[in-house]
């Protein structure tokens, strides 16, 4: 019972903590420029928070291939760690990119026009959750997660209702923040059963107990209660309800950083429960969670498959991404159970596939949700950007297009993008570990989704376009809008063509002891 | 990708370039944009005439046993993924052919596109550079890669200039190319974790010769054989097409504009055809004679299919992709039947499928560009107005259909030759296939070209331009060449083929026949599978 409220002091390590100190700094040093920096001096928020993602950047560098680890094990910077901390800040950082694009006040084609800086509260809020998605991906305790998930989820239930001249946005704020709070009841209550069955909240001792224990079902429900409380988080089927409607409603650049650093932080820190908490009772959840994985990507696609607005129809495909990015909790049960030594059982597949995937995903799904956003920019964003509003864009802007196309390309699973060699890494993986029929479903979805992505395309390139359609102006050009979709971009041909280098990264990550 | 750039990966990879080149044109100076493309297309096609030019078929191959103008270097190290490309006999004329196509497509349809032309050239260049990757890698994933890389070239060719059914006809062709795609990546998968096993290699791998060298030494079983066949065969079956997977191919061809039809009969189907010959054969020797009863059914149900069916079509596109089901089920029947002389001439009639294929294309998108229907009931006595238009037809015609002395003949022929070593019945059904061809083609072509210019508007259809003219004749020219002197192209192709069959033929499946068949012949000193190999697959289609 010593873990929970531990009498002598943990020993605390602050290099291990630094690139979450350094984004906790920039919380607070941002948060006092909100009081001061007006008018032009407003560009320093977007470049502080900059710089602060930088220094957590290079924190992370300094402890490549450490693996240490602080609060006795609580908190650890493997290279796991480490790598999901460079896909959290390319994410914020990316995003705070685009968001300075709309409000940066010298740009003279600000599609405000007036150039003021609205809601610049936007910044600290960012670094926000990308401080709960670093503390999520460094837990190994079910206390410490379940604070990383809280530090994650309120900035992002404020973030989606900020655009407050929207209705919609402030429903989705509203819709977004029960869901969280009703996830975060199942959370809470599955880790004091938990807590309850075992006497532990480290993952190492948990593991432990449930390795030496036969049965034991508080601890069993425990285990349920969570697998649902991080289902709603990243919206499996049948806990996604909440996931298009705040998509759809939370302004676009917002909707992309969701999508991509919400799923990174929720998935490796699903990875790390799954394999370093309870991997011994896989039999147990291996089935359901296959269940799970299969009902989310089949759910997702046809449900995408009729829908016209833009950002439902990328919700439900971020709902099958869940999907298919499921796999690799179920290749955590493979690993553990062909382990030559069980109770040292290493992770390296699921943890290595699914990093690439979540970093290929990021590149695609934020470079979309900016190119939505840059689209309907001249919309006031209250309106919805729908599969006949891109018709044309071929002709009216190429650029635009030619980039959307390689986006989607990507989310379906191209060659050349990276969307196809993050599936075919992990799908290699999940046959390894026996996963076979299962990856032939996933393989049969991707077709199935496919209709979908390409439904867009059409639209854009193929349908004839009318003459007040053509007429429509241009989004207007903005250089930060074509820095973010240029680096989103490259990124993703990057991933698909080269990947040697960050492969060779990845190659060298683990968990479990 | 390559570290050191040879001749072949600049064969594959220059159209890139040119694609680069294009982006810098202004996109309303068509003829600048024209001239690049073209040129582009003929260095690349003379590139791989120097391909051919250095292709000895006698020659072991250096690197990889068989193959020649071999590079490999590491591509995706951490996932085992290798850049490995090389030609032998079967690849190197289906590399040539996608590298003449281009140039081809480019002037004969010089002035057909109007609009976007700057795109369009692009994507025309984009899909060369999928389909000759296609017919050059040697590692499953980078196939893989080109196989599905090609797709999206070619959905923008068929969804942006094709004809009224477009959208639909786009969908029908990615969705269903991906749907069988699917299966063979998850089988490429399978192949490559059992290559790892036995620990005999240091290592997986997606190489190709490497695990035909591997599978051969450690047989995968029967059952896993069949899965995994399927797995691939779906995939090449709805390429090329065979019977039931057909149902794509008359909504692509018949909506795609000139240049894809001639792109996806000339080379595009090929992709199927040559899958089956360099995956399914020789990595599953036992599942292909298992499942080759089948297949041969399948293939004689196209041929006798598709000829009835084009013989009724009123839309002369349509006709002719009909016949594509036909004349591929001719090269499935060929591959099946698992001798020299099939799998031989099944190889050639790819070739002289994509020739004549391809022109009839070139020739029915000519006269639409003109007349803008292709409904053989507008034309009639075409003969006395378009004369030059007339006689490049009639040889293309006769090419497709196999009058001797022209290409058709000798890829027919030799397949009918093998096919009746095996199995008679099937060889006299195909025979049939023939004739139908001779009906519905000579039906068509009186329709069109004969009879009085009862129409107002056919009086005056201008005859084929000197662009046109330089884009048939070299067509022409090779028809002839194939068809009365063909020995050099069988030679090639023969050294392709070879390993390919005797591996077929040296399969436990075959073996376990063979001691049952030749049992006589094994106390010679004779290789028993020489007796297998003309017994066996007639048991193998009779059973």
């Amino acid at each position: 019972m010593s873990s929970l409220i531990s009498i002598q002091p943990l020993p605390v390590d602050l290099h291990v903590m630094s690139p979450a100190i350094w984004i906790a700094a920039g919380i607070i040093f941002t948060m006092f420029l909100l009081f001061g920096a007006r008018g032009k001096l407003a560009v320093l928020l977007p470049i502080s928070t900059l710089v602060f993602l930088a220094g957590a950047f290079f924190a992370s560098t300094s402890l490549w291939n450490g693996g240490k680890s602080s609060f006795g094990g609580t908190f650890v910077a493997d290279n796991a760690a480490l790598f999901a901390n460079f896909i959290f800040i390319l994410c914020a950082a990316i995003t705070v990119i685009a968001i300075t694009a709309r409000y940066c006040p010298f740009s003279k084609s600000s599609p405000d026009g007036e150039g003021t800086m609205e809601s610049p509260e936007v910044f600290p809020l960012l670094l926000t959750v990308a401080l709960g998605a670093m503390i999520m991906a460094a837990s190994r305790n079910l206390i410490v997660t379940f604070l990383g998930i809280e530090t994650l989820s309120i900035p992002l239930y404020v973030l989606a209702g900020i655009n407050l001249e929207s209705e919609r946005s402030k429903e989705a704020s509203l819709k977004y923040f029960l869901s969280g709070a009703f996830a975060s009841g199942f959370l809470a209550y599955g880790i004091s059963l938990v807590y309850g069955a075992v006497g532990k909240l480290d993952y190492a001792a948990i593991k432990m107990i449930a390795f030496a224990i036969s049965s034991d079902y508080t601890l069993y429900a425990g285990l349920a209660l969570i697998a649902v409380g991080f289902g709603f988080k990243v919206a499996l089927v049948p806990f996604h309800a909440w996931a298009p409607d705040v998509y759809q409603g939370s302004p676009a650049l917002i909707t992309g950083f969701m999508a991509s650093i919400v799923k990174a932080a929720a998935f490796i820190a699903m990875l790390r429960f799954f394999g370093e908490a309870v991997a011994p009772l896989y039999e147990i959840w291996w089935l359901p969670i296959a269940v799970l994985a299969v009902l989310t990507q089949t759910f997702g696609n046809i449900l995408a498959l009729n829908q016209t607005s833009l950002k439902r129809l990328l919700a439900y495909s971020s709902i099958a991404h869940a999907g298919y990015l499921t796999i690799a909790i179920l290749i955590i049960g493979g690993e553990w159970s062909h382990a030559i030594n069980r109770f040292r059982a290493v992770f390296s597949d699921a943890v290595q596939s699914s990093l690439f995937y979540l970093a290929g995903y990021a590149f695609a799904v934020i470079g979309v949700f900016t190119i939505i956003w840059w689209l309907s920019g001249r919309f006031k964003e209250t309106a919805l950007l729908s599969v006949d509003d891109v018709q044309g864009l071929g002709q009216r802007h190429p650029f635009a297009a030619a980039m959307m196309t390689v986006f989607l390309l990507s989310l379906a699973g191209f060659p050349i993008t990276a969307g196809f060699l993050g599936k075919f890494y992990l799908f290699t993986s999940a046959i390894k570990q026996g996963f076979a029929i299962l990856v032939v479903i996933s393989l049969l979805n991707a077709v199935l989704s496919a209709y979908y992505y390409l439904k867009v395309v059409v639209a854009m390139y193929m349908r004839p376009v009318s003459g007040d359609q053509l007429e429509q102006p241009a989004p207007l050009v903005n250089g930060w809008i074509y820095t973010v979709i240029w680096i989103t971009a490259i990124g993703t041909i990057w991933l698909g063509v080269i990947p040697g280098s960050l492969l060779g990264l990845i190659a060298r990550i683990t968990i479990g002891s | 990708m390559p570290e050191s750039l040879d001749i072949l990966s600049l064969v594959v990879f220059l159209p890139l370039f040119g694609v680069l080149v294009l982006g810098f044109i202004n996109k309303d100076d068509h003829g600048t944009l024209k001239i690049v493309a073209l040129v582009t297309s003929l260095i690349t096609f003379f590139l791989s005439l120097l391909i051919y030019f250095g292709f000895d078929a006698n020659a072991a191959g250096k690197l990889i046993p068989g193959y020649q103008f071999v590079n490999q270097s590491s591509w995706i190290p951490a996932l085992n993924v290798r850049y490995v490309v090389g030609v032998d006999g079967i690849s190197l004329y289906l590399l040539l052919m996608t590298t003449f196509l281009l140039p081809v497509c480019i002037l004969g349809t010089w002035n057909h596109i109007k609009d976007k032309l700057k795109l369009y050239l692009q994507m025309l260049l984009l899909v060369t550079v999928g389909i000759s990757g296609v017919f050059v890698a040697l590692d499953m994933i980078l196939f893989f890669f080109f196989w599905e890389v090609m797709l999206i070239p070619m959905y923008f060719l068929i969804g942006i200039w094709g004809s009224k059914n477009r959208i639909y006809a786009t969908y029908k062709f990615v969705i269903y190319t991906m749907a069988g795609s699917a299966l063979m990546l998850a089988a490429m998968i399978y192949l490559y974790l059992q290559s790892g096993h036995l620990g005999h290699y240091s290592n997986y791998t997606f190489v190709l010769p490497d695990l035909i060298d591997y599978f051969e030494q450690f047989p995968l079983s029967p059952e896993i054989q069949a899965i995994l066949f399927w797995g691939f065969a779906i995939a090449f079956a709805i390429k090329v097409p065979l019977f039931p997977f057909h149902t794509w191919l008359p909504d692509a061809h018949t909506e795609a504009p000139t240049a894809g039809s001639i792109i996806l009969a000339g080379v595009l189907l090929k992709m199927g055809t040559y899958g089956f010959i360099r995956f399914c054969l020789p990595l599953f020797p036992d599942a292909s004679h298992q499942f080759a009863g089948v297949i041969a059914v399948l293939a004689v149900i196209g041929i006798i299919y598709g000829a009835l069916v084009a013989a009724v079509q009123p839309d002369l596109k349509r006709l002719v992709a009909y016949s594509s089901v036909a004349h591929l089920g001719f090269v499935m029947l060929g591959l099946f039947a698992f001798n020299q002389q099939g799998v031989d001439g099944a190889v050639l009639q790819m070739v002289n499928h994509g020739l004549s294929t391809g022109a009839l294309f070139l020739l029915v998108g000519i006269l639409y560009d003109r007349r803008h229907t292709r409904m053989i009931s507008d034309f009639g006595g075409l003969a006395r107005t378009m004369p030059v238009y007339f006689v490049i037809f009639l040889i293309m015609m006769l090419s497709s259909i196999g009058l001797p002395g022209l290409n058709g003949f000798v890829g027919e022929f030799l397949i009918l030759l093998g096919a009746f070593k095996v199995s008679p019945l099937m060889g006299g059904l195909a025979t049939t296939g023939v004739i139908l061809a001779a009906v519905y083609m000579l039906w068509m072509f009186r329709r069109v070209f004969y009879g009085e210019v009862d129409k107002p508007e056919n009086k005056n259809v201008p005859d084929l331009r000197p662009v046109e003219l330089c884009a048939l004749v070299p067509i022409v020219l090779i028809c002839f060449w194939i068809g009365l002197y063909a020995t050099p192209f069988l030679n090639h192709i023969g050294s392709g083929t070879a390993p390919i069959i005797e591996r077929l033929n040296s399969s436990a499946y075959s073996v376990k026949h063979a001691v049952i068949e030749g049992s006589a012949n094994l106390e010679k000193d004779e290789h028993p599978l020489k007796t297998a190999k003309v017994i066996l697959p007639e048991e193998d289609w009779n059973e």
